[in-house]
């Protein structure tokens, strides 16, 4: 011990706590950050606080917003017939930037996982079942196709389906740009099952 | 142990995800059992490893030996039983036998016999009907290959084949005739019926078993009893059996 001035050490421990930032990255950073201008390091300071004090779970949707019902979930011009369903927050900005959907959102903030005892009531099923009476037509399931994001698809589906809503769920296939060759069995056949006249 | 490269092949039972990318797979082999190994680069979007790797998926393993961890080199999918995966109740069933697989068997406690027993569960899992009673065939099954054969000819206590009254005991692992009911007062009462049903599931080979019709009360009593047993030999409660419980409740076949 000692490498270190203490308030240095803390800086490099709570960087490490970072998705993706090991000990080595810990510690490149919090040097880049005490050589940085002390204006900019107040600045980035503020922008850590200041975005986890205004940023707050939509009470409609439960994306991440600074205003309560977010702007997707306010604006007019957006159609409320239909709802697409995703995992995280991160998701929403993804299907956002492809500017070709015009519906709603409902953020789960996670996934049914059976092997790890995640259940249906540990995640957003149940606003997503009392948001669905009012006008709702079509859910779109766009978590992701791996187990677990099929797991949860299968049962809301199942869950929505005897309401009477038609409940759809995004394509599988070939990523664009991408080649035959190195696209799995599984991918293949979905790709093949979901082929379109041209 | 030296360092090596070593090819295999397994069923993927189940995962964990670690880091950023990375997965943890609990594979089972018919040459070294109950592995974990780390598959590097995994959840990210084009990964080699992604199909061979995925629950039920059954590859062609090549892994390299490590100091705490073996870690995936390269897998090639020989089946994917996707159809497992496609259906809710099917793939509720399966993540809870793979399961029980998983705790039941002790790390490297290679078992041919278990594999094949486990590889022909898989193939009868995507066409069963029936998937509540193929639960109990599977339990029972396994405890009898795990080594856990209940005693379902005569009493566990005495001996006696002359029953009337029947009850089975999971701590006991067997049937009890009435005098020796006290030997283990958590027993559960089972029917005749019931008791001749074990015997042929025991028996039976599990693919001849599939067009049985089983009516609800007895499927009941199996349940107290096989579910109950198995229970009570695990270390710990399995994690699937509440996701079985949420999907009993919406379903609406």
């Amino acid at each position: 011990m000692g490498y270190y001035a203490e308030p240095i050490a803390r800086l490099i421990e709570e960087l490490s706590r970072l998705p993706g930032i090991g000990p080595k990255t810990a510690q490149r950073l919090a040097f880049h950050i005490l050589k940085m201008p002390a204006d900019r390091a107040v600045r980035l300071v503020q922008a850590i606080a200041g975005a986890r004090e205004s940023i707050v779970y939509c009470s409609v949707c439960g994306n991440f917003t600074d205003v309560d019902p977010c702007s997707i979930c306010s604006a007019s011009h957006r159609d409320r017939s239909t709802i697409m369903v995703v995992e995280e927050p991160k998701d929403v900005v993804a299907i956002e930037k492809t500017r070709d959907y015009k519906g709603l959102y409902h953020v789960l903030h996670g996934v049914i996982s059976p092997l790890e005892g995640i259940g249906p009531d540990d995640i957003r099923i149940k606003e997503l079942l009392s948001r669905v009476s009012s006008g709702v037509k079509e859910v779109v399931i766009a978590t992701n196709p791996d187990v677990e994001g099929e797991a949860t698809a299968l049962y809301i589906a199942r869950l929505l389906k005897p309401l009477g809503l038609k409940v759809t769920r995004i394509a599988y296939g070939i990523p664009m740009g991408g080649d035959l060759d190195y696209a799995d069995e599984i991918t293949l056949a979905k790709a093949l099952e979901g082929r379109r006249e041209l | 142990m030296h360092m090596g490269l070593y090819t295999t092949e397994a069923v993927v039972l189940g995962y964990r995800d670690l880091g950023e990318a990375d997965r943890i797979l609990t594979l089972f082999s018919p040459e070294r059992g109950k592995i974990h190994a780390v598959a590097r680069g995994v959840r990210r979007p084009r990964s080699p490893l992604m199909a061979g790797t995925q629950l039920f998926s059954y590859s062609k393993f090549l892994l390299v030996e490590g100091r705490n961890l073996d870690s995936i080199s390269q897998c090639e999918l020989k089946e994917s039983f996707f159809r497992i995966r496609e259906d809710l109740d099917r793939m509720a069933y399966g993540s809870y036998f793979a399961e029980l697989l998983r705790i039941s068997t002790r790390e490297s406690d290679k078992s041919e016999e278990l594999f094949r027993f486990f590889m022909k569960v898989l193939y009868l899992l995507q066409v069963w009907e029936d998937l509540d009673f193929m639960a109990r065939i599977f339990e029972l099954k396994l405890m009898a290959l795990q080594g856990y054969t209940p005693q379902i000819l005569y009493c566990v206590n005495c001996r006696n084949d002359e029953l009337k009254e029947i009850r089975f005991s999971h701590a006991l692992g067997g049937i009890l005739c009435e005098k020796c009911r006290g030997s283990d007062e958590k027993s559960v009462v089972i029917s005749r019926a019931a008791l001749m049903m074990m015997r042929r599931m025991l028996k039976g080979k599990f693919e001849d078993l599939a067009n049985l019709k089983v009516e609800d009360g007895l499927k009941g009593e199996l349940k107290a009893a096989l579910t109950g047993f198995v229970l009570h030999h695990m270390e710990r409660m399995p994690r699937t059996l509440r996701f079985l419980e949420d999907i009993v409740k919406i379903s609406y076949k």
